[in-house]
């Protein structure tokens, strides 16, 4: 066993040598510069760590410690792949990855949590692997990344950050959002047979899925607070073409399922853009969905999972959520119909973006062209 | 939009939870054989605070699939309320013999912070069962963030 742990621990320490010669030698944009920096450290303490399994073994301690020796190398070998995935990043970065990491940045440089947090960008479907204090990356499909229309989906992905920042809080709240949809749900008289055990079972299931959707729904607010009107585009013209399952799921697929369905989504992200005095944007919207689900011949129906009495509770949990996590909230200034200018903020170019998209959409690609070449260019703060 | 940032809070808390428990089980083996190990001092002293903190989340789960119906744990994420459910199947069918595992989870804290040789050598016990745990649990998350050959 001791000359198949030092082989492979001596093979884990080639590659990250291989992995930080790599990372050494690639230019990066100025905005991956913080990412980068804290990838050269992290491969060197990975370094460290294989050393020390090393150490351990060359003063005949694997005697004392064989399953510690063994899962430290297993463990090593998982981060070292971990590293390989995160260091893609920066050593495939290109020169398009700015407009999006500058408006990452502004994001996480207006809220206290996260100012400072180096961060990312990949390519794969809207997400993020959010696990502070330890940098973010944000991945978005190649084609939105070239545009400023889809920019604003990153808003919805930064609530993920801001809950895991505030995780025990969050959780709290959430837990008390179940307990009350529990006790909405049970049945006035209970009986003890076999269909009584199988709607308990589905009541279960239920209460359980709302851990999830309950962030879901949290983070389109976010996204909403944030971004405003450019949120609330961005989100329906990405999501409305999606296959009928957006709109209508059976009871079995709504079992656990990781988002809300979407029309539900959108009603309360309209919901709460009428609260923000998004009233045009908010009708527009519904009624686009409305019209979308019509043609689909889809029947609005949660099977439970979703009933009209939850809405008082579910509002004023991500009511609370909103206030424990204190997102940065659009301004007059960031949807006035004033030109953006280097001075103004990212909010405010997304919002003039969607106008210039909906109102000259033949205009608009030249226009985005120019505005993002403007915004990439001048000096960040 | 996808969900993959519950497996890759889970895949990370594992990987933390097993470089404590790898540190710590070394450092009170060593002590216990007689050997010094200076070396990893300040890491042990970090390694017992995630260990802490993560044995206050399993009994607070754990107390709260006692307590209710269904084994329902609220305000828990998925993947730890599996992880927790692992945890009380493991003790119900005595899978393990360590304290960890047939005792109260507030005892394995109290052994966390015991300088008594016996203390110490019940908690290598109950790490390498724990070890076993979490590796097992984590080979979803691994397969999904790191993908497969």
């Amino acid at each position: 066993m001791r000359t198949i742990l030092r082989e492979s621990n001596l093979d884990l320490l080639g590659e990250v040598e291989r992995l930080i010669t790599a990372l050494k030698a690639t230019p990066v944009v100025p905005e991956l510069a913080p990412y980068h920096d804290h990838m050269v450290r992290a491969c060197a303490d990975l370094h460290e760590q294989i050393c020390h399994n090393l150490r351990d073994m060359e003063l005949g301690r694997d005697d004392i410690l064989p399953e510690e020796i063994l899962s430290e190398t297993q463990r090593l070998a998982r981060d070292l792949r971990l590293h390989n995935r995160l260091a893609g990043p920066t050593l495939r970065g290109l020169k398009s990855d700015r407009l999006s990491l500058r408006v990452i940045g502004w994001l996480h440089a207006v809220h206290k949590e996260t100012t400072g947090v180096p961060v990312a960008m990949s390519t794969e479907e809207f997400g993020i692997w959010p696990q502070p204090p330890h940098p973010v990356v944000y991945f978005m499909p190649v084609s939105a990344q070239y545009s400023l229309l889809y920019q604003p989906l990153f808003f919805h992905e930064f609530g993920h950050l801001l809950y895991a920042s505030h995780k025990p809080e969050m959780d709290s709240l959430v837990q008390d959002l179940q307990t009350q949809i529990a006790e909405l749900l049970e049945p006035l008289a209970r009986r003890n047979d076999v269909h009584a055990q199988a709607e308990e079972r589905q009541r279960t299931v239920i209460v359980l899925t709302w851990y999830k959707w309950a962030q879901e729904l949290f983070c389109d607010a976010v996204g909403l607070m944030i971004g405003g009107p450019a949120f609330i585009h961005a989100f329906s013209h990405y999501l409305r073409m999606s296959p009928r399952a957006e709109y209508h799921c059976s009871p079995d697929e709504l079992r656990l399922r990781p988002h809300p369905v979407t029309w539900l989504r959108t009603r309360l992200l309209t919901r709460r853009a009428r609260e923000l005095d998004c009233m045009a944007v908010a009708d527009a919207v519904e009624q686009q969905w409305t019209t979308i689900a019509a043609a689909l011949g889809v029947v609005e129906d949660y099977y439970g999972f979703y009933e009209e009495e939850f809405l008082p509770v579910i509002w004023q949990t991500l009511d609370d959520m909103l206030v424990e996590a204190e997102p940065y909230r659009f301004t007059r200034q960031d949807v006035g119909e004033e030109e953006w200018t280097v001075d103004s903020t990212p909010v405010h170019l997304l919002n003039r973006a969607w106008r210039q998209f909906k109102n000259h959409p033949d205009e608009y690609p030249s226009w985005e062209h120019q505005s993002i070449a403007i915004f990439c260019d001048h000096p960040s703060e | 939009m996808t969900a993959d940032w519950l497996t890759f809070q889970s895949f990370q808390r594992s990987q933390g939870v097993l470089k404590a428990i790898n540190t710590l089980s070394a450092h009170l083996k060593l002590m216990l054989n007689g050997v010094a190990d200076e070396e990893r001092s300040q890491a042990v002293d970090r390694s017992a605070e995630t260990l802490q903190a993560f044995f206050d989340e399993l009994e607070a789960a754990a107390r709260q699939a006692d307590r209710r119906e269904s084994a329902l744990m609220l305000g828990v994420d998925p993947r730890f309320r599996e992880f927790v459910h692992d945890y009380l199947t493991a003790r119900r069918h005595h899978r393990f013999r360590s304290r960890l595992f047939t005792g109260p989870i507030g005892d394995i804290k109290t052994l966390l912070s015991s300088n008594a040789r016996s203390d110490q050598e019940a908690l290598v016990e109950c790490l390498a069962e724990l070890r076993i745990l979490v590796e097992e649990h984590m080979s979803d998350d691994v397969s999904q963030i790191l993908g497969a050959i």
